[in-house]
């Protein structure tokens, strides 16, 4: 009698035992699908390359700067110019998902040609060279050109896009 | 010997309820896996963005097949119209493959974009970029 | 209830009852077990996070050099001595002093930060180990041709950790190319 009853005891011991175990697994497991699955793809870095490459276009094709470039006009309609269209519809309470700032240098003497390009959210820029998850993606390119008068000029490019809500978890 | 059958058939009891729980509790943990798995709004997303990404990289006048097969199968097990998965509103992309739903995201290349389901191979979707304003 | 191996002495085999060894020893199996489970069951979690914060961000490499190609076309349109440089080193086959010192200045100027090793030369078509190569003329600029990969006859051809842009020079004995390499950083 005494035998029984403690493999009775010892029985109930282990199913609890075995649930909680069972817990433990599904839990873990319920997780790693969750994290799997429920990570959304970021593709914030490819995205500021492309929008670096397109103002790029826009400065420079075919190895020469672009008619118009160093006019204070180019400034003022720099995103109808170049095809740019930096609202995101997708994120209701966004003061701009999107910062382009572009400098003209000239290449031997390094200094300012025209005054910066700047357009779309400027606070963005406080996330670049930050350390953390949830922050802006930054790209910033350089690159030489020279104009039809054989000027040289170095071009330097920032492009940032945020889109946190949408690329990180 | 009397004592003996009862205890026996407390023992049989005792493990078929163990037995049944365990095959519930792994059954719940299958159909969630396989919930997650077969979930529409990771293709959603995944197309969503693939296509915002070639929108941003294409240049006017060009025209662009993508295949997006596993999406269309996907749509039509849920019984909706394959012809209208993707939608271009302005400059957002909107991929829906049920009646609920749906993954946008938004294209920062200022060009007029349409797309229609390619109908000779009911695989493709094809995205007609043009200029701004054209009416070509 | 009473236990004949309890009135054992100290040193005998055991003075625990056979009965409770048992449950001990199966109660240990079960600990044992529960932490063997959870140490594998934290190794997955962790190679999960890590297998999904590396397949999740997307990436293509191969992109990011439009920069470096715009400035390296720049270069072989500049004009030096009222000739550009393009022509200049077709008819030399080779750097010169002026469009070298140039090419260190724009190439090495901008982007030496970015890569582990910039070349600038002139680079002949030839047979390798596997299909046709490039093999790069050394100069005294840029030195030695970053090593073999082989990469596109025309145009840009990104391959690895190297990208290469490419433009077509002359055919006389053989194929010659002027050619800018980029070895990525890591």
């Amino acid at each position: 009698m005494i035998i029984n009853k403690n493999k009775k005891g010892a029985e109930k011991t282990i199913s609890v035992y075995w649930f909680a175990i069972l817990v433990i697994v599904a839990g873990a497991v319920i997780y790693m699908v969750s994290l799997v699955y429920g990570q959304p793809y970021d593709v914030r870095k490819i995205e500021s390359e492309i929008l670096a490459s397109n103002v790029a276009d826009c400065f420079s094709k075919g190895g020469y700067l672009n008619e118009g470039v160093l006019t204070s006009n180019f400034n003022q309609t720099f995103l109808e110019k170049c095809n740019l269209n930096l609202d995101s519809p997708d994120f209701s309470q966004s003061q701009g998902e999107y910062y382009i700032e572009a400098s003209i240098y000239d290449f031997e003497t390094n200094a300012l040609i025209a005054s910066s390009i700047k357009e779309g959210n400027p606070n963005l820029k406080i996330g670049c060279g930050a350390e953390g998850n949830k922050l802006p993606v930054c790209s910033e390119k350089s690159f030489y050109s020279i104009d039809r008068e054989q000027k040289s000029y170095k071009i330097n490019i920032l492009t940032i896009v945020n889109k946190v809500e949408k690329n990180v978890q | 010997m009397k004592s003996i059958i009862g205890k026996r058939g407390d023992i049989l009891v005792g493990d078929v309820i163990f037995l049944v729980l365990n095959l519930v509790f792994l059954s719940i943990l299958v159909i969630f896996i396989v919930t997650k798995t077969n979930d529409s709004s990771i293709v959603e997303e995944k197309y969503a963005k693939q296509i915002a990404l070639i929108i941003d990289s294409a240049k006017p006048v060009m025209r662009i097949n993508l295949n997006m097969e596993d999406a269309i199968d996907k749509a039509q097990d849920a019984n909706q119209n394959i012809a209208e998965l993707v939608k271009i509103n302005g400059n957002v992309v909107t991929v829906k493959l049920g009646e609920k739903g749906g993954y946008s995201y938004s294209f920062f290349n200022n060009v007029n974009v349409s797309t229609y389901l390619d109908n000779s191979n009911n695989k493709e979707y094809v995205l007609i970029i043009n200029e701004k304003n054209s009416t070509k | 209830m009473y236990n004949k191996e309890k009135n054992q002495g100290f040193f005998s085999p055991s003075i625990f009852p056979k009965s409770r060894r048992a449950q001990i020893s199966e109660g240990l199996t079960w600990v044992v077990a529960t932490i063997v489970i959870i140490i594998i069951l934290l190794f997955s979690i962790f190679i999960t996070s890590f297998y999904v914060s590396s397949k999740k961000s997307i990436d293509i490499d191969s992109f990011s050099d439009f920069h470096a190609q715009k400035s390296f076309l720049s270069y072989l349109l500049t004009n030096q001595n009222q000739e550009n440089i393009y022509s200049k080193i077709k008819a030399d086959s080779n750097l010169n002093n002026d469009n070298g010192n140039l090419a260190l200045q724009i190439f090495n100027g901008l982007y030496k930060d970015d890569y582990s090793q910039i070349w600038v030369g002139v680079s002949i078509l030839g047979e390798g180990l596997i299909g046709t190569s490039m093999n790069g003329i050394e100069n005294e600029f840029f030195g030695r041709r970053p090593s073999s990969v082989v990469s596109g006859a025309m145009g840009s051809v990104a391959v690895k950790d190297t990208y290469y842009s490419a433009l077509f020079l002359k055919n006389d004995t053989e194929q010659k190319f002027v050619e800018a390499a980029f070895a990525k950083k890591g």
